[in-house]
């Protein structure tokens, strides 16, 4: 359906021109709006390169005065971090939270969407209930509970949580995806036999595969960033996250505004993989599922 | 059959089988919520009746902590009335933006990914990073951005640092770091068949009569969402004023969450910060549940395809 | 001169062979333990946190040490390990956090464990600096790390540029003022800097920038009784009004939105610095360093030359199970082979009277000697009891703290400010 730009277009030559302009207007949309959102980014990488000193001069240069690519090296083997650990905790978490995410929150949004039940509508209220009171003041309760569950300085209290229902907005957006199609398709299988958990699983999850590679790119994204989570459970060194690692190099008097350049650079790049990839398995999955009548 | 409940006699079988299968599909964020979430929140409900400075055990004290938030605290009202000025200013940017340029990059055109991923790259960059870099940007005397106002004859904004333009300033940030809304309108749209907008197209429709009556009507459950959202998580909003501003200048950024951190944390009074939260929690339930009446209003939320 | 020299390295050798077993002895074989030790990563206090683990070790065969960084705001996951006791067992600490924690029962008083232990000596240790360390004058919760007294940091590349007079020992603030305003006029540059915390641009509300003043003028912020706040006493107007002026009369402190994109004495936009002494080894990282520069005591005011002070430090919490292990841990940080360490990082300086004479490390600062000399000026905060915060945290920091925000953004007059800030405080003080 996207990415399919027909170089033949019917409807004659002034139907390619129209489409010709409307395609340059895109281009400059895109490009301009790119050029904006990246400008930050772009930065990151220049300052990456920059020395400590550069840095902390007056005026700010925007090209390096001279590249440091070392920065790279020497902020990931910065005394006392371990980086590659690090990465691999972070990569841990997100492994073992992404399929309790997709496959609770799921089943609880089918469950808000078309079950009918008493007290359903009071549990959905109290599932965003439950995001709306600030995190400040219930940490010192759930850091006494995961305490006493000897769960402290593990990632348990960072994974278990997505396996019970995956996080509020996660089952709000799949029901609002889940509330869209079309009743007749449940109506059809059931008459052909299947239970609730049939038509979850076989008509509701292939048909939503957009919004769970959504939930699935949301929540790795959260994860990789998750900074107060770790900072409150993860007191060893060895069981740090990236986001954490990263705080380590603000000082006491200072900020190596380069190194932190260079880490975030490097956390980066992965997400972009990780982004392209996605972004090709939501339209595959739109197009091979399909909707028919 | 499922859908649709038995007119007479509620209590019998079915309707068990029924509420039995429903909570067995609710049954993991029940039972989360029972187990961690209700019980540090009634903690936290309990605390805000008492006098709980951390250090020391909590003493009930009553209603206290909510009478000296209404009367005595004049950095209440004024970092509520903050926070409410950015949700506001959030969620109206949040939603002209993002629409839109979710319609920009679900455009067929080559490379569509590639601007995609630069799009959504924003939030992956740590807040720490994030911070410094629009310090840089954002500054009235070397910064890109008020280059560009003086290129244009424009006189330069003193972005972070005066009290009228942080707050605007955060929201432009949070709006540039919000793929999240983004994303969830792209997933939309390409959930949108193309077979409508063809049949609209034969039947003579143009661009923006497919806009109005084709694309938006189908959308309105993601803009229902995305407004939903966007309003609970700015009433939230802590971390970025937390690391750039500090609530400067001149209390301009003060948002009511970092009020709360600070009374919690750096005041050591937990009981008071939880009267905060609980204030809070309330004003944000208001306003979520007056949206939510409003959805039979606006919403299209039947699985099919009106007119 | 080859005898006189070997003569020379035997003394020298015969001390250090002293200085060491004094500080390792301790009453009994220990048991093995392991200690949790809460501390920063910074690369100055690297040395010292080795140094701590490495003396540990050896005197406490067959124990261990586990560290725990702290990362990001300490605020937060400090509380929620104090309310559920799990605190390490030595853990980090600053003045801010003395009293709180201290009055919280979550830190313990050390003083017992210093009194019965003869290889601490606490009289080598300056008074005022110690004075951080006690609550209400007492106890002892906090080993401080260093002779952390406030002090000038000046650009002698800009005083010289501009034709002003180098900062002098004996110097008013007058003198000060003036030869800013010259600088001010000849480079267009601030004279003091806002040392770019708690957020970019200029700072004003820490304790240790505005209390100098108020002593300065005679003034005080509070009754002896503790009982009467006296922020609109003339003496603290008048103070305030000359605190204040630095921004809205002489405009030669860093405006508040004035951001230069990073400390602006280092970046090279403000004439001069005040801070600890830690902050060289920030400056001397830099490569090459952008100007001269050089340390100088403050300036005195009318009634005299005052400074504050601030350090971090280490307390033992009151939950750990092994307090004399963490006692023998955490003494060591005040003793000569770490203290020399932390100087020759130029992350601090000694915190031992005996270390003052030490032959003086080479320069930039040349003038490093001012830091020590300077330490007489050293004042401490201001005290309140009761209920209503202190100058770090609480109502009493958020009124002041307004107060001058609002005259420095000229938005109020030091008269009406103070006066309503001296009404609630008054008011928060009468509740009891």
């Amino acid at each position: 359906m996207t990415g399919l730009a027909s170089a033949r277009a019917p409807g004659g030559p002034s139907r390619r021109r129209r489409l010709d302009s409307k395609r340059t207007l895109v281009y400059t949309l895109l490009v301009v709006g790119a050029a904006l959102f990246a400008m930050p980014l772009i930065i990151m990488l220049t300052t990456s390169f920059k020395s400590y000193t550069e840095i902390n001069s007056y005026p700010p240069t925007i090209v390096p005065n001279t590249w440091l690519p070392q920065n790279y090296a020497n902020a990931w083997n910065y005394q006392n971090t371990d980086f590659p650990r690090w990465t691999l905790n972070t990569l841990f978490i997100i492994v073992l939270t992404l399929p309790g995410v997709m496959i609770s929150a799921s089943l609880c949004a089918y469950g808000f969407a078309r079950l009918h039940f008493p007290g359903r509508d009071v549990w959905f209220v109290l599932v965003l209930a439950s995001i709306m009171l600030p995190p400040q003041v219930t940490l010192i309760p759930l850091y006494i509970f995961f305490l006493k569950l000897g769960w402290l300085d593990t990632f348990w209290p960072l994974i278990i949580p997505a396996w019970f229902g995956g996080g509020a907005l996660n089952i709000f957006l799949i029901r609002q995806f889940f509330l869209q199609i079309p009743i007749e398709l449940d109506e059809a299988a059931t008459i052909d036999g299947a239970g609730h958990l049939t038509i979850w699983w076989r008509i509701y999850l292939p048909l939503s595969k957009p919004v769970l590679v959504t939930v699935a790119l949301l929540t790795t994204l959260a994860i990789w960033n998750d900074f107060f989570g770790p900072l409150i459970y993860l007191t060893s060194p060895k069981n740090y996250t990236l986001a954490l690692g990263i705080n380590m190099f603000q000082g006491l008097f200072t900020t190596r505004t380069d190194y932190i350049m260079a880490i975030s650079t490097l956390m980066v790049l992965p997400m972009i993989v990780l982004f392209v990839f996605a972004q090709r398995y939501i339209v595959q999955g739109f197009v091979s599922s399909g909707l028919k009548g | 059959m499922a859908t649709s409940r038995p007119a007479a006699r509620r209590f019998d079988r079915a309707f068990w089988r029924r509420t039995i299968r429903g909570y067995l599909f609710i049954s993991p964020v029940v039972l989360g919520l029972i187990i961690w979430t209700f019980g540090p929140m009634v903690a936290s409900l309990y605390f805000s009746l008492t006098d709980y400075k951390i250090v020391s055990p909590p003493v009930f004290t009553g209603l206290d902590n909510f009478s000296d938030l209404f009367t005595h605290d004049r950095l209440f009202i004024q970092s509520l009335w903050v926070t409410v000025r950015y949700t506001v200013l959030f969620v109206v940017l949040v939603q002209l933006v993002s629409l839109p340029l979710a319609m920009l990059l679900t455009q067929k055109v080559r490379g569509i990914s590639v601007f995609r991923t630069l799009f959504y790259l924003p939030v992956v960059v740590p807040v720490v990073a994030t911070a410094l870099l629009w310090r840089y940007l954002m500054n009235k005397d070397y910064g890109p951005i008020d280059a560009a106002l003086k290129f244009f004859g424009l006189p330069a904004v003193n972005w972070l640092g005066s009290p009228d333009m942080a707050l605007v300033s955060l929201v432009i940030i949070s709006v540039w770091g919000a793929a999240l809304f983004t994303i969830i309108y792209v997933a939309a749209l390409q959930h949108i068949p193309e077979q409508l907008h063809e049949a609209a197209r034969i039947d003579g429709a143009n661009a923006w009569q497919q806009f109005r009556f084709v694309t938006i009507p189908l959308l309105t459950p993601a803009i229902f969402f995305c407004l939903v959202t966007s309003v609970i998580l700015s009433f939230q909003f802590f971390i970025p004023a937390f690391v750039m501003t500090g609530g400067g200048p001149a209390n301009s950024t003060y948002v009511y969450n970092l009020n709360l951190y600070d009374k919690a944390f750096k005041w050591l009074e937990m009981g008071y910060a939880s009267a905060m939260a609980w204030v809070l929690f309330i004003i944000i339930f208001i306003v979520t549940l007056v949206i939510f009446r409003t959805q039979r209003l606006w919403v299209h939320n039947d699985g099919g395809v009106r007119g | 001169m080859m005898r006189r020299l070997s003569l020379g390295t035997a003394i020298v050798a015969v001390a250090a062979l002293g200085a060491v077993p004094a500080v390792a002895q301790s009453p009994s074989a220990p048991a093995p333990v392991t200690i949790r030790f809460g501390t920063l990563n910074a690369p100055f206090v690297d040395p010292v946190n080795k140094l701590l683990v490495d003396n540990f070790k050896a005197t406490h065969p067959g124990s261990d040490v586990q560290i725990e960084y702290i990362t990001g705001d300490t605020a937060a996951s400090y509380a929620t390990q104090a309310a559920a006791g799990t605190l390490p067992d030595v853990l980090f600490t600053a003045d801010l956090y003395v009293k709180p924690f201290a009055q919280g029962n979550i830190t313990m008083d050390m003083e017992p464990l210093a009194a019965a232990d003869p290889t601490f000596n606490m009289s080598d240790l300056y008074e005022n600096m110690l004075g951080l360390s006690k609550v209400d004058g007492k106890g002892l919760y906090m080993i401080p790390s260093s002779y952390d007294v406030v002090t000038m940091y000046y650009n002698k590349t800009m005083f010289e540029a501009a034709g002003a007079p180098l900062p002098q020992a004996d110097w008013t603030w007058d003198q000060f003022i003036a030869a800013c305003q010259t600088i001010k006029e000849k480079t267009g540059n601030y004279c003091i800097s806002g040392r770019d915390t708690p957020k970019p641009g200029g700072d004003y509300q820490w304790w240790a920038d505005y209390v100098p003043w108020i002593d300065g003028y005679g003034g005080k912020l509070i009754s002896d009784d503790g009982k009467t706040a006296l922020l609109n006493s003339p003496e603290v107007i008048a103070a305030m009004e000359a605190y204040t002026a630095l921004w809205t009369k002489y405009d030669i402190a860093q405006p508040l939105d004035f951001d230069p994109g990073g400390e602006c004495f280092m970046v090279g936009k403000c004439a001069t610095l005040l801070f600890i002494p830690g902050y060289m080894s920030a400056m001397r990282a830099l490569d090459p360093q952008p100007f001269e520069w050089d340390v100088q005591g403050i300036p005195s005011h009318p009634q005299g030359r005052f400074t504050g002070m601030g350090t971090y430090g280490f307390a033992i919490s009151a939950d750990t199970k092994n307090p004399q292990a963490a006692w023998d841990f955490v003494k060591f940080l005040d003793s000569q082979p770490a203290q020399k360490a932390i100087a020759d990082a130029y992350a601090g300086i000694p915190m031992l009277k005996s270390m003052a004479g030490d032959p003086p490390l080479p320069g930039p600062p040349n003038n490093i000697g001012a830091f020590v000399t300077n330490g007489a000026n050293g004042i401490l905060p201001t005290n309140f009891p009761g209920n209503c915060g202190s100058l770090y945290a609480g109502l009493i920091n958020q009124e002041i703290k307004d107060a001058m925000g609002a005259v420095i953004a000229k938005t109020s007059s030091v008269t009406d400010a103070f006066t309503t800030a001296n009404d609630n405080i008054q008011a928060c003080l009468d509740k009891g």
